[in-house]
C-alpha cells in the first residue's frame, strides 16, 4: 500500500498569502508556503552527505519537504535564523519539544480511538492525550509570554497561543479532562489473577504484601550484602485484549465515571486543529536539527551565518568543520580539523590542490554543506561565517561505474556537467571534485579550459578540486588553496588548507623517499 | 544482622581491594607461603591478604581482634564450628541452581527455596550460640552470640517458614490496582494472601458476590501471555523483595564465613608456629611515634618457609626513626628487615607476633622497596624499574608510614646509587616516614653517620668470619681491604676528610667506593 504523503495545510484565502486572522502563524516564513507541493530531491544530496544529516534529524514527510527547499530570499532565511535563535534558548526549547510530542501523541490517540475494538481503554487513552496536549499548549504559551521572544515568528506565535489558551473552548477542554481523569483514576479495585481467569472486585482494604515481607526480613539487611540482586525487568505491558477486558470489567463494576469520560471525549472530538498540527511539524524541523547539532559534541562549533544577498559578496568562514565526518565519527575518537576560507568578491573560481588523502573532498564538502544549511536559514558548523546566499548548491563528484549506465565514464561526466550548467545561475555554488578524472590529464586540461569561460560567464562560485596544477596557474583571477603537510614529516597531511600557489611534487618526493623510491634511491637500486 | 568479629563497629569489607603496592609487599616480605598456610579454604584465598595488608591503626580495633583471637585459641573447636556452619549455609544454595532468576517466577521460586534451605542452619546456629555464650570472654563473640539468640528466635523462624509457603501463591495472585497514566490497570500492589479455609463459593467455583470476571479461551496463547505479564507485574516487587531478603541472609553467612575464616587462619598459623617451637606473644601498639623494640623476634615468613625456628633477633629501640643496617653478606640483614615487616603486619592485623615481646608505633601503610632478583629484568632497564617503583612509593607515602628498603639502587654504582637513595631517604624522613634501610653502600651509611636519632645495626660477623645471623647495634664497618691498604699508604687522616664529603660530594676518584683492591 502506498499512502500519499499527508501534510497538514493552512486554509488559504485566495491570493492573500499572509496568515488569515485566527490561524496560527508560520515559523518558517512570514508568508504562507504550500508544503504539500511536490519538491525534487536536491542534486547535491548524496555528494555532500546531506542525506546523512537529514536522516539524523529523523524527519517526517513535512520536514523532508522543508529540507529540500532552500530559500532564495535572504529575508526568509533571516526570519528562520531569528526563530532558531529563540528556539535554542532552553526556556523555549524544552516547552516546544513537549508541545510537539504532545501533538503527535494526541494524533495517535485520535486514530487509535477511531479504530478501537474496546471503547473504554481508547477513551481513557484519548483523555490522557488531551490532558498532555492541554498542559503542553499552556506551558509553551506561558514560556512565550514570560520570556519575550525576539524573533518575529515566535512573537506572532506567542500572541496567537495566548488568545487560544484564554479562549472559552480551551478552558472547557482543560477543566473537563482533569475532572474526568481524576474521577476514573481515583477508583481502586482488587484484581485477581488466576490461571486463565481475571476478576475485578471492590477494594476491601487489605494490607500490601511487599512491605510486610520487607520488614519481616529487615533484621538481615546490611549495606555489605554482596552483589545487588539482578531483578528481571518489569514486563512491558501494553493494551491488548486481556488488559482491555480487565479495564472494561472495572467500567462495568463502577459505570458512572466512565459514562462521563465518554461524554467528554465525544464532545471534544475535534480538539486538535490543523494549524496546531502544522505548528508542531514546523517545530519538529527546527528541534530535530538542534538535537543533531548538539549531539555532535563540543568540538563542532555552530554559528548563525551573516547572509549577503545572493549573487555577490565576499566569503569569510572561520573554523569550519565537516558535519558529515562528525556524524560518522561519533563512535570513533578522531579529532576534527577545522579550516578557514577567505574569498573576496572577485574570486569566483577556487582551485583546491594537495596531497592524496589530504582532506580535499572533506574540505569542499564541508563548504558545500555550509552553503546549503545557510540557504535553509539554519546555523552552520563554523566559528563565524559571512557569505552570500548560495542557491542552488550543485555538485559534480566522481561516480562509481554504473553498469546500468551505458555511457562511458567521460561521457557520463560531461552529461552530468551539462545538466549542472543548465541549473546554474549567478547565485549558484558549484562544487567540482576531480572533474574529468575519467580521461587523460592532457584531455582534462583541454576540457577544463573550455568550461572555465562558461563558469565565468554565469558568474557562479566554483570550488574545484583538481590535480591539474597547470590549470590552476592558467586561470586568471582564480584563488588557489593547497592542502598542507606536517613540516617535520612531509608524508603526513595536516588536513588544513592555505591560500598559496600549487605546491608542486614535494610531497610525492618525500613519500617516495620513505619507500626507497626517490630518484637517487632508484638510481642506486636499478643499477 | 552484623557479624563484627573483625571490627567493633562494622562488618569487614569483603570486597576491599588490596592497597597499591600489596604485590610488592607480598613478594618482598615473602608472604606467599604464610598466606597459603593461613588460608582456611581454597575459595577464601583473598581473605588473609585482604585482612593482613589493610592494617589497623586504631589500638581499640587491635585489642578487639586480640580478644576474639584469644577466645579462639582457648577453644579452637567453637571457632571452627561457626566457620563450618557458615560454610554449610553457603553450600545449601547449590541445590537450587536450576532456577535462573531471569523470570519473575523463577526469581521468586529460587528465593523461597533458598531461604527454606537456610532455615535449619539458622535454627542450629541460634542453638549453638545459646549453648556457647557462657564460655566466651571477648566482647566480639559474646555480642555475636547474643545477636544470634535475639534475632533468630524459634518463633521468628517458624513465622518465616509459614510466610515462605504463603508466598508460593497456591490460591492465585491478588493485588490492588488503579487505572494509571499508562492507560492500563497498573500500579499493582500485591495483597497479603488469604489465609484460612476457603469460603463456600470458592469451594464450588462460583464467582463471589461483588466480583466480575472473564476467562480467556483455552487456545488463546496471546491472551495467556498477556495474563502472565499482568501476573509478573503484580508479583515482581515481592519477588525482588524476597530475592533481596535471601541475598541479605546469605550475605550474613558469607560475612560470618569470612570473619570466622580469618580466625581459623590465625589458628592454623598458631599451630604451625608452636609446632616448630617459635614463641609467640601479644604485641603492644605504642602510642608515640617511632617506637620499635622487640625481643627474640623471629622472621615469620622464614619460619613458615623453612619449617624450623629461625635465629631470633633483639632490637632495643626504643625509638627508631631511621635505621641503617649494614654488615656482612649472607648475614641475615634481609631476614631481619622481613621479620620487622611481618611483625608489623601481624601487630596491625590484631594477631600474635613470633617474639617474646614486640612494641611498635602503628603505621598507616607499610612500604617495601627491595632489590629484585638479578634475572628479573633486562639489565638496561633495571635502574629505571627501581626508580619507577620508588616513585610510586613516594606517591603513596604519608607521615607515620614505615618504609623498608633493601639494597635499593644497587643496580647502579655506589656513587650514583648512594646519591639517589640519600636524597629520597632524606626527603621521606623529613616528611615523617620511618625508614629502615639495608645497604652495602658505605657511602650511603656514612652519610647518616652524624645524623642524630639514626639507629645503626650490623649483621654480625664472628672473628672467624662465620655469620651468627644476628643483627646487633653497630656502626657501619668498611669491609674493603683496599681501604686498609690505602690507609697504610696514605695515613688515616685522609679517611676523615672523605667521610665528611658524603654522597653529595661526587668525587669520582674516591677509592673508598671501590670494592676491589687496587693492583
Amino acid at each position: 500500500m502506498c499512502a500519499a504523503i499527508s501534510i497538514p495545510t493552512r486554509p488559504t484565502r485566495g491570493s492573500d498569502r499572509a496568515a488569515p486572522p485566527g490561524t496560527c502563524p508560520s515559523l518558517l516564513s512570514s508568508e504562507q508556503t504550500d508544503w504539500s507541493q511536490e519538491s525534487e530531491l536536491p542534486q547535491c544530496l548524496s555528494d555532500l552527505h546531506l542525506d546523512d544529516l537529514i536522516a539524523a534529524t529523523t524527519p517526517g514527510p513535512f520536514q523532508q519537504a522543508v529540507w529540500r527547499r532552500p530559500v532564495a530570499d535572504v529575508r526568509v532565511a533571516e526570519f528562520r535564523q531569528d526563530v532558531i535563535r529563540d528556539l535554542a534558548r532552553p526556556e523555549f526549547r524544552e516547552a516546544a519539544e513537549i508541545f510537539a510530542a504532545a501533538v503527535a501523541s494526541a494524533r495517535n490517540s485520535i486514530v487509535a480511538r477511531a479504530n478501537a475494538h474496546y471503547a473504554v481503554p481508547a477513551e481513557l487513552n484519548l483523555a490522557e492525550a488531551i490532558r498532555r496536549y492541554k498542559v503542553a499548549v499552556g506551558d509553551f504559551s506561558g514560556r512565550l509570554s514570560e520570556f519575550e521572544p525576539r524573533s518575529g515568528g515566535l512573537r506572532s506565535l506567542a500572541a496567537h497561543l495566548d488568545g487560544l489558551v484564554h479562549s472559552d473552548r480551551f478552558g472547557q477542554l482543560a477543566d473537563g479532562c482533569e475532572e474526568v481523569l481524576a474521577q476514573v483514576r481515583s477508583l481502586s479495585v482488587e484484581l485477581g489473577i488466576l490461571p486463565g481467569t481475571v476478576w475485578v472486585g471492590e477494594d476491601a482494604g487489605r494490607p500490601a504484601c511487599a512491605g510486610e515481607v520487607e520488614s519481616f526480613f529487615s533484621r538481615f539487611s546490611s549495606p555489605a550484602a554482596g552483589p545487588p540482586v539482578a531483578v528481571p525487568q518489569r514486563p512491558r505491558r501494553y493494551l491488548n485484549h486481556v488488559e482491555a477486558q480487565a479495564i472494561e470489567l472495572v467500567a462495568n463494576l463502577r459505570p458512572e465515571p466512565f459514562e462521563r469520560l465518554h461524554q467528554f471525549v465525544t464532545a471534544h472530538a475535534d480538539f486538535l486543529t490543523n494549524d496546531m498540527e502544522l505548528l508542531a511539524e514546523e517545530l519538529r524541523f527546527f528541534l530535530g536539527f538542534l538535537k543533531v547539532a548538539d549531539g555532535l559534541g563540543p568540538d563542532v562549533e555552530w554559528c548563525m551565518p551573516h547572509l549577503l544577498p545572493a549573487g555577490g559578496g565576499a566569503v569569510r568562514i572561520d573554523g569550519l568543520v565537516d558535519v558529515a565526518l562528525a556524524l560518522r565519527r561519533r563512535s570513533e575518537e578522531q579529532p576534527l580539523v577545522s579550516n578557514d576560507l577567505l574569498l573576496n568578491e572577485a574570486e569566483r573560481i577556487v582551485f583546491i590542490t594537495g596531497p592524496n588523502q589530504g582532506g580535499k573532498t572533506t574540505f569542499v564538502r564541508a563548504i558545500g554543506l555550509l552553503a546549503y544549511l545557510a540557504s535553509l536559514g539554519l546555523p552552520v558548523p563554523a566559528r563565524a561565517a559571512s557569505l552570500p546566499l548560495m542557491n542552488p548548491v550543485l555538485t559534480h563528484f566522481p561516480q562509481p561505474d554504473d553498469p546500468v549506465n551505458q555511457r562511458g565514464g567521460l561521457a557520463d561526466e560531461l552529461v552530468r556537467l551539462h545538466d549542472i550548467l543548465q541549473a546554474t545561475t549567478g547565485a549558484s555554488l558549484l562544487v567540482l571534485n576531480e572533474l574529468f578524472s575519467a580521461t587523460s590529464a592532457e584531455d582534462a586540461l583541454e576540457l577544463s579550459e573550455l568550461v572555465v569561460p562558461q563558469f565565468e560567464r554565469l558568474g557562479c562560485r566554483v570550488l574545484w578540486v583538481t590535480f591539474l596544477e597547470e590549470l590552476v596557474t592558467s586561470v586568471d583571477g582564480a584563488a588557489s588553496l593547497v592542502g598542507q603537510v606536517a613540516p617535520e614529516d612531509p608524508t603526513r597531511p595536516t588536513f588544513r588548507f592555505r591560500p598559496q600557489p600549487p605546491a608542486g611534487r614535494s610531497h610525492a618526493a618525500a613519500l617516495a623517499a620513505r619507500h626507497g623510491l626517490s630518484s637517487q634511491d632508484l638510481a642506486g637500486r636499478l643499477r | 544482622m552484623k557479624v563484627q568479629l573483625l571490627f567493633p563497629d562494622q562488618d569487614a569489607d569483603m570486597t576491599a581491594s588490596l592497597p597499591d603496592g600489596a604485590d610488592d609487599l607480598i613478594a618482598d616480605l615473602d608472604l606467599g607461603p604464610v598466606l597459603v598456610a593461613m588460608r582456611p579454604e581454597r575459595r577464601l584465598d583473598k581473605l588473609c591478604p585482604t585482612v593482613l595488608l589493610n592494617p589497623l591503626t586504631d589500638p581499640a580495633q587491635i585489642s578487639w581482634r586480640q580478644h576474639v583471637l584469644a577466645d579462639a585459641l582457648s577453644d579452637p573447636v567453637d571457632m571452627r564450628t561457626l566457620f563450618d556452619l557458615a560454610g554449610q549455609a553457603l553450600e545449601s544454595q547449590n541445590s537450587i541452581w536450576m532456577y535462573s532468576g531471569r523470570t519473575v517466577d523463577s526469581l521468586r521460586s529460587a528465593s523461597i527455596l533458598g531461604l527454606q534451605a537456610l532455615l535449619p542452619i539458622m535454627r542450629q546456629l541460634a542453638r549453638f550460640a545459646a549453648d556457647r555464650l557462657p564460655t566466651v570472654s571477648s566482647a566480639g563473640l559474646a555480642e555475636l552470640y547474643q545477636r544470634l539468640i535475639d534475632e533468630l528466635g524459634p518463633a521468628y523462624l517458624q513465622e518465616m517458614s509459614t510466610l515462605l509457603v504463603q508466598l508460593d501463591f497456591p490460591e492465585g495472585v491478588l493485588s490492588r490496582a488503579r487505572l494509571d497514566e499508562s492507560g492500563l490497570l497498573g500500579s499493582l500492589q500485591l495483597l497479603a494472601p488469604r489465609t484460612g479455609r476457603k469460603p463456600w463459593w470458592a469451594v464450588f467455583g462460583f464467582t463471589p458476590p461483588g466480583q466480575l470476571r472473564f476467562t480467556i479461551g483455552e487456545r488463546d496463547e496471546a491472551g495467556a501471555r498477556a495474563l502472565a505479564e499482568m501476573r509478573e507485574d503484580a508479583v515482581l516487587d515481592v519477588a525482588a523483595t524476597l530475592a533481596r531478603a535471601k541475598g541479605h541472609v546469605l550475605g550474613f553467612f558469607r560475612q560470618l564465613r569470612w570473619e570466622t575464616g580469618f580466625y581459623v587462619g590465625c589458628l592454623q598459623l598458631h599451630e604451625l608456629l608452636t609446632g616448630i617451637a617459635v614463641p609467640v606473644c601479644w604485641p603492644e601498639p605504642a602510642s608515640g611515634r617511632d617506637t620499635l623494640r622487640t625481643a627474640s623476634l623471629s622472621c615469620l615468613s622464614m619460619a613458615v618457609r623453612a619449617g624450623h625456628a629461625p635465629v631470633p633477633n633483639d632490637l632495643a629501640g626504643p625509638k627508631v626513626g631511621l635505621g641503617i643496617i649494614t654488615g656482612a653478606n649472607q648475614g641475615g640483614k634481609t631476614t631481619f628487615l622481613r621479620s620487622i615487616g611481618c611483625a608489623q603486619l601481624l601487630l596491625q592485623a590484631g594477631m600474635f607476633v613470633p617474639a617474646t615481646s614486640y612494641e611498635a608505633s602503628l603505621a598507616a601503610t607499610l612500604h617495601t622497596h627491595f632489590r629484585r632478583a638479578e634475572d628479573d629484568d633486562l639489565a638496561s632497564g633495571k635502574l629505571e624499574e627501581e626508580l619507577v617503583r620508588m616513585s610510586e612509593i613516594v606517591d603513596r607515602c604519608r607521615p607515620g608510614d614505615l618504609l623498608l628498603m633493601n639494597e635499593s639502587f644497587a643496580s647502579t654504582d655506589e656513587v650514583e646509587g648512594s646519591y639517589i637513595a640519600a636524597d629520597i631517604i632524606d626527603a621521606l624522613v623529613d616528611h615523617g616516614v620511618r625508614v629502615l634501610v639495608v645497604t652495602h653502600f658505605h657511602r650511603l651509611a656514612r652519610h647518616y653517620g652524624k645524623r642524630p636519632g639514626t639507629t645503626f645495626l650490623l649483621a654480625e660477623r664472628l672473628e672467624d668470619g662465620s655469620r651468627s645471623h644476628l643483627v646487633v647495634p653497630g656502626a657501619p664497618q668498611s669491609t674493603s681491604h683496599g681501604m686498609d691498604i690505602y690507609q697504610q699508604v696514605f695515613g688515616p687522616d685522609r679517611d676523615r676528610s672523605h667521610a665528611e664529603a658524603g654522597p653529595g660530594g661526587r668525587q669520582p676518584a674516591d677509592p673508598e667506593n671501590q670494592e676491589r683492591i687496587p693492583a
